[in-house]
Order: C-alpha cells, then sequence, then structure tokens
C-alpha cells in the first residue's frame, strides 16, 4: 500500500457531534480522508459508522464541527448539492428503487443525464447517446458483479446479497465521483465475491484517483484493501493509522475482544 | 338529434378526464406528488373563458372596433343596469353581473365570429393566459409544500385547493360567476364555424370544434406523457416516487423536480378546463368544480386504470365515466323492477339513491380493485429508453 498524504486530504471532518435526543452518536470527531486512498472506518454496531457517513453526505446536518470537502465548508449543503461536487454514498442497508429495473436502478446513478427534463425528456436525440454510454457502463457493472442475468427484473426479486452488489454498481455510476462513501459493501456477501469487491475498489481507486471512505464492521477482509484505516467506538476515533496499526491497536483488541 | 348532441357532450366530458387523468398521472402517479388539489386547476381553465376572455375581448373591441362594442353594450337589455358607466368601467366590473351577463354574452358571441381578427386574438389569449395561470397556480400551490414528505405534501395540497374553492365559491360577480352562472363567449370566426357546420354529424358547429380540441389536448397530452415515461425523466420520476431521500444523494433537486412536474400538470389541467368550459358546459359556475368532481373521481379513475401506465388510466376514465352514466341512466328502470317485487325504494329515497349511487359505484369499484388487482388495469412497466436497442446490448453482453 502507498503512502498517504494526510497533509491535505480530500475530506477533512472537524469536531463533529450529533445527537439523537440524550444519545450522543458521535462526539467531537476528527476524521481525515487522504486524497486518492482507500480509507476503512470501522467499528463495531453502534459506534456511529453510518451517522458518519449520513453526515458527511448530508443526510443529516451535525449539531456541532463542520465538514470540509477540497477545503470548501459544506456542512450546509443539501445531498444533492454534495453529489454535485463529487461525493457519492451507498446505504448500508440498501435503499433502492422498488419499482425500477436493476438496470435502472443503476442508471439513476449516472448523473447529467441531459434528458432529465419535462422538455428535453421528449427529445430523443438529445440524450440518446448519453443514455446508451450509461447503458453500456452499466451493464460492465453488473456483468461484473454476476447481476447481468437479473437486469431487467424488479429489485424484490434479488436476493439480500444481490442488493448490496446493486447498492455497489449504482454508487459508482458517477461520472466525476471523487469521494465514494461505501457504507458496509461486503456485509452479507460471500467471502469469495467479497474480496472480488474491495479488489474493484482498489483498482478504481489507483485507476481512476478516486477516493474511498468503506465503512466496514470488522478489519480483517478489508484491511489488505485499504491504505489508512479509523476505528470509532462509543462516536468517538479510538484509533487511527495504517490498518496494520490499527488492527494491533491495544484498545482495539479490547473493543472487539473484551465484552 | 338533440340526443347526439347529449351524446356528443358526453363524449367530450369523457375526453376532458382523459386530459386530466393523464396530468394527475404524471403528477401522482409517475412523480409521486399526491395532487389532492385537482379540481382548482380545472376550475383554473374555466375562469379563464368566463372570467378573463370575456373583459379580454370587450377591452380589445374598445380598442380596435370601438362602433361594434358601442352597439353592443347601447342594447336596452342591460342599458338601466349600467346607466352611463363606460365601456371599460362595463367591462371590467360589470360584464359578469347575472343580469348582464346572460343577454351580454350571446351578443359578444356574435360580434366576434363577424371580426375573425379579434376571435382569433381572443382564443389565443384564452390558451396562453390559461397555460401560464396553470403553471402559477401549481407553483403557489406547491412551493412552500415541496420540500416536504409526501403525506404533508397531499394536505398542502388539499388545503389549497379547498382554499381557492371556497373564495371563489363566495363571489357571487365580479371574478367569474361564483355560485351565479356566467355564460362563456363563442370565440370562433364564422368562417371556421361554417366549415365545421359543414362536417357531419348535424350538430352545432361550435360543439364540433370543441370536440377536436378536445381530442387534440387529450392526444397531445397522451403521446408527451408517453415520451416522458420512456425517457431518462421518466425513470427519475419514478424513483424520486420511490424514495426521493435516496434520490437526492444521487444529485437529484428534489423540490426543484417537483415543481417543474407542478407547473407542466398545472397548464395541461388548466388548458382541458378551458375547452370544457368553452365548449360542453352550458354555463359556467365555480360551484360545479368539486373536489368530488374534478379531484376524487380522476384519483379514481387513476387507481383503476393503473398508477404510472398512461393507458391504463385513459381506460380507467371511459370505465368510470362510462360506469357512472350508465348507472345514473338505468336508476329508475332498476328502481321499477325492485318495486315491482316489492323491495324498490319509495319517495324521497328514490331521488336520494340516484344522486349516490354513481359515488358508491365509484367506491365499490376502488374496494374491488384493490382486492382483486392492486396495480390496476393496466400495470406499470419499465422505461423503454432504448426500445429494441436494449435487447442487442444484453445480448452482447451476455456473450
Amino acid at each position: 500500500m502507498g503512502q498517504v498524504d494526510l497533509e491535505n486530504p480530500i475530506l477533512r471532518v472537524r469536531g463533529v457531534s450529533k445527537y439523537f435526543g440524550k444519545l450522543k452518536a458521535l462526539d467531537n470527531v476528527d476524521l481525515d480522508v487522504p486524497r486518492g486512498a482507500v480509507t476503512l472506518l470501522i467499528g463495531p454496531n453502534g459506534s456511529g459508522k453510518t451517522t458518519l457517513v449520513n453526515v458527511i453526505s448530508g443526510v443529516l446536518q451535525p449539531d456541532g464541527g463542520r465538514v470540509e470537502f477540497e477545503g470548501r465548508d459544506i456542512t450546509g449543503l443539501p445531498p444533492h448539492e454534495r453529489f454535485k461536487l463529487g461525493i457519492v454514498r451507498s446505504y448500508q442497508i440498501p435503499r433502492l428503487f422498488p419499482s425500477l429495473s436493476v438496470l435502472e436502478n443503476v442508471l439513476i446513478g449516472r448523473d447529467g443525464n441531459p434528458g432529465e427534463g419535462m422538455v428535453s425528456g421528449i427529445f430523443r436525440g438529445l440524450w440518446e447517446g448519453h443514455e446508451l454510454k450509461a447503458t453500456e457502463d452499466a451493464l460492465a457493472k453488473l456483468k461484473f458483479l454476476g447481476l447481468l442475468e437479473v437486469a431487467e427484473k424488479k429489485t424484490s426479486e434479488l436476493s439480500g446479497g444481490q442488493l448490496k452488489l446493486l447498492e455497489m454498481a449504482r454508487s459508482t455510476m458517477s461520472l466525476r465521483p471523487k469521494l465514494i462513501l461505501l457504507d458496509e459493501p461486503i456485509a452479507g456477501v460471500l467471502p469469495s465475491l467479497a474480496h472480488e469487491i474491495l479488489a474493484l475498489v482498489r483498482k478504481m481507486s489507483i485507476e481512476l484517483g478516486i477516493t474511498f471512505l468503506v465503512v466496514e464492521h470488522r478489519l480483517d477482509i478489508a484491511a489488505q484493501y485499504a491504505d489508512y484505516a479509523y476505528a470509532l467506538h462509543l462516536g468517538s476515533i479510538v484509533a487511527k493509522g495504517t490498518p496494520q496499526e490499527v488492527m494491533t491497536n491495544p484498545k482495539l483488541v479490547e473493543i472487539y475482544i473484551g465484552d | 338529434m338533440v340526443e347526439l348532441s347529449a351524446l356528443l357532450i358526453e363524449i367530450g366530458n369523457v375526453i376532458t378526464f382523459v386530459t386530466v387523468v393523464l396530468a394527475l398521472n404524471l403528477m401522482a402517479g409517475y412523480a409521486g406528488i399526491p395532487n389532492f388539489g385537482m379540481a382548482i386547476f380545472v376550475y383554473t381553465g374555466a375562469f379563464v373563458v368566463g372570467a378573463l376572455s370575456v373583459r379580454f375581448a370587450l377591452l380589445l373591441l374598445a380598442a380596435l372596433e370601438p362602433a361594434a362594442l358601442e352597439a353592443l353594450l347601447g342594447k336596452p337589455a342591460y342599458k338601466p343596469y349600467v346607466g352611463d358607466m363606460s365601456l371599460v368601467e362595463i367591462a371590467l366590473f360589470k360584464s359578469m353581473e347575472p343580469t348582464i351577463n346572460r343577454s351580454l354574452i350571446p351578443e359578444l358571441s356574435a360580434v366576434l365570429s363577424q371580426k375573425a381578427l379579434v376571435a382569433v386574438a381572443v382564443l389565443l389569449f384564452t390558451f396562453l393566459v390559461a397555460t401560464v395561470l396553470g403553471v402559477f397556480v401549481g407553483v403557489i400551490s406547491s412551493y412552500a409544500a415541496v420540500r416536504l414528505k409526501e403525506d404533508y405534501l397531499a394536505i398542502a395540497l388539499l388545503a389549497f385547493s379547498e382554499m381557492m374553492v371556497q373564495v371563489f365559491f363566495a363571489q357571487t360577480d365580479s371574478v367569474a360567476g361564483g355560485r351565479y352562472a356566467v355564460y362563456a363567449p363563442n370565440v370562433w370566426p364564422s368562417e371556421l364555424s361554417s366549415i365545421a357546420a359543414a362536417l357531419p354529424p348535424a350538430v352545432k358547429p361550435e360543439l364540433k370544434i370543441g370536440l377536436l380540441l378536445a381530442i387534440a389536448l387529450a392526444l397531445v397530452t397522451y403521446l408527451y406523457a408517453e415520451r416522458i415515461a420512456n425517457s431518462p425523466m421518466g425513470r427519475a420520476l419514478r424513483a424520486m416516487r420511490d424514495d426521493e431521500f435516496a434520490l437526492s444523494t444521487y444529485g437529484r433537486d428534489i423540490p426543484a423536480m417537483r415543481l417543474r412536474v407542478m407547473m407542466l400538470g398545472g397548464a395541461i389541467t388548466a388548458l382541458a378546463g378551458v375547452v370544457y368550459a368553452m365548449s360542453f358546459q352550458p354555463v359556467i359556475k365555480a360551484t360545479d368544480y368539486t373536489r368530488l368532481t374534478w379531484t376524487f373521481i380522476p384519483w379514481a379513475m387513476m387507481i383503476v386504470g393503473g398508477m404510472a401506465n398512461n393507458l391504463g388510466v385513459v381506460l380507467g376514465a371511459v370505465v368510470i365515466y362510462v360506469g357512472r352514466k350508465v348507472l345514473e341512466f338505468s336508476l329508475p328502470e332498476l328502481f321499477d323492477l325492485l318495486r315491482s317485487v316489492g323491495i324498490g325504494p319509495e319517495g324521497a329515497a328514490v331521488d336520494v339513491l340516484r344522486a349516490v349511487a354513481p359515488n358508491i359505484f365509484v367506491g365499490v369499484i376502488i374496494l374491488l380493485m384493490l382486492y382483486l388487482r392492486p396495480k390496476g388495469l393496466l400495470e406499470e412497466r419499465p422505461g423503454r429508453t432504448l426500445g429494441g436497442r436494449l435487447r442487442d446490448l444484453m445480448e452482447k453482453f451476455s456473450r
């Protein structure tokens, strides 16, 4: 794994706190996501990982602190504007569009389609080229993830593992993604496929220069594909460093094995 | 002859409902915007015909053809009511008063049929203003609410429509007749009327023109809705309906998308209201545009036909409309039959049953559909953005 540049991170989270009533889901979290690398965010269930992803993607507003993307404060931006800046996310429990086909779900991940207008939509010539390219890309992704056979089925006909894969396909469709947040992309997926997915993440990061923040419950499978890692526990960052350092951090060993 | 006219008017009504339901399906079926305020959009069109086009015509005549207008307004029929008011004042403030409106409109129609240029201008004005107002009502009815979740949006739209309707119901004169009837001017130039008169069937030419117009509007709306359904926009709209929240994290501005759909749906519905008020209604009364007729019945048509299926909702509109009419006309015979075996309704119950039976029919058919075919007569299908080319692509990738 290469060296990571923590001086000039693509995403900087500073002092972020989030409360749900009296529950402190995030407590003064500082986190830097190094550009062009794969960063892991691990932690046991209920440690606040998804809450942090929600704050970064704009789905939740923090009660304190700020989020900076490429040096710009984006704390108040709505989700769709963060997407336009290049922040894409997937959901831990796949949030797919149930009445759309599998292929259509993936195509939603491709933004900037000129045919998405109440007027431009009726002029086929304006968007056919874009649509054709997007469909080819989508089918290529579905083929890679073994979903080509179900491309025209509705998502209700898919298994839990297939839904995770579909979520993965959709979240990597954006044309100019800079930071992709993957919320537990390999939970509930067969180990062999989990390795393939993480290898794809690694490959996209190296070849396309995309930054990934991968949220995982466990470190063991994911460690070899990551450059840097954070461990979250009860809403606070308890360890950070290379995956090896984090994995052997005594605090973390205690958290996972201690109880 | 009379019966043929009546039948053609019923056909005109069905076609109006088809257009309204297609617009509703675009908003509610595809985009998931629960527009429980459809009535106000239809009334917007009727309002433009009854209240605005008349005033515009009078003002235009005052500017271009003062002599014709002088002759028109100098008529003794309403001279006592207007006294020595100026022409512009009469046009603006008095033309909707029932006593004046009743005799003014037929004469205005006669003048317009002779002044082709003015008639065409009034016609264009009517359609243009109805479009603009439909867009406007679409924006103001939903601007504050598009940021809300679907349920709240539905309540906001229903409340807006009810509020507006109550305002218009209470207006007895200057706006558009309110509870009293105002008349729609006949804005067709005589040249067009004589062409229409020469064509079969033998009914009033303006009814034939109205029918053609209604068919054209419904057809254009259908083709438009089908195009959108099979475009990337249709896909995005369906995704918004399924999970607006997830779609927003894929870069789509939900409030902006909803507003655009409301503007377009509002304009189409208002245009349907124009044609309906102009051609298929003897008079225009705000109190005719109730939430039952123009909100709930279109919703029932959409649910029965199949949400997010354009052909389905057209079918739903025809089934519900024809079903209600058949029931309405066959009830007296049904009652006779029941009475002959001693169980038929008597006295006041007959009228009550006749009034409510068509609505009970709608309720029953909705319940039956929800049990038997919850997705409607025709189901939603995936959009076909690439048509047959998707097949080729699939084959290419399966190799």
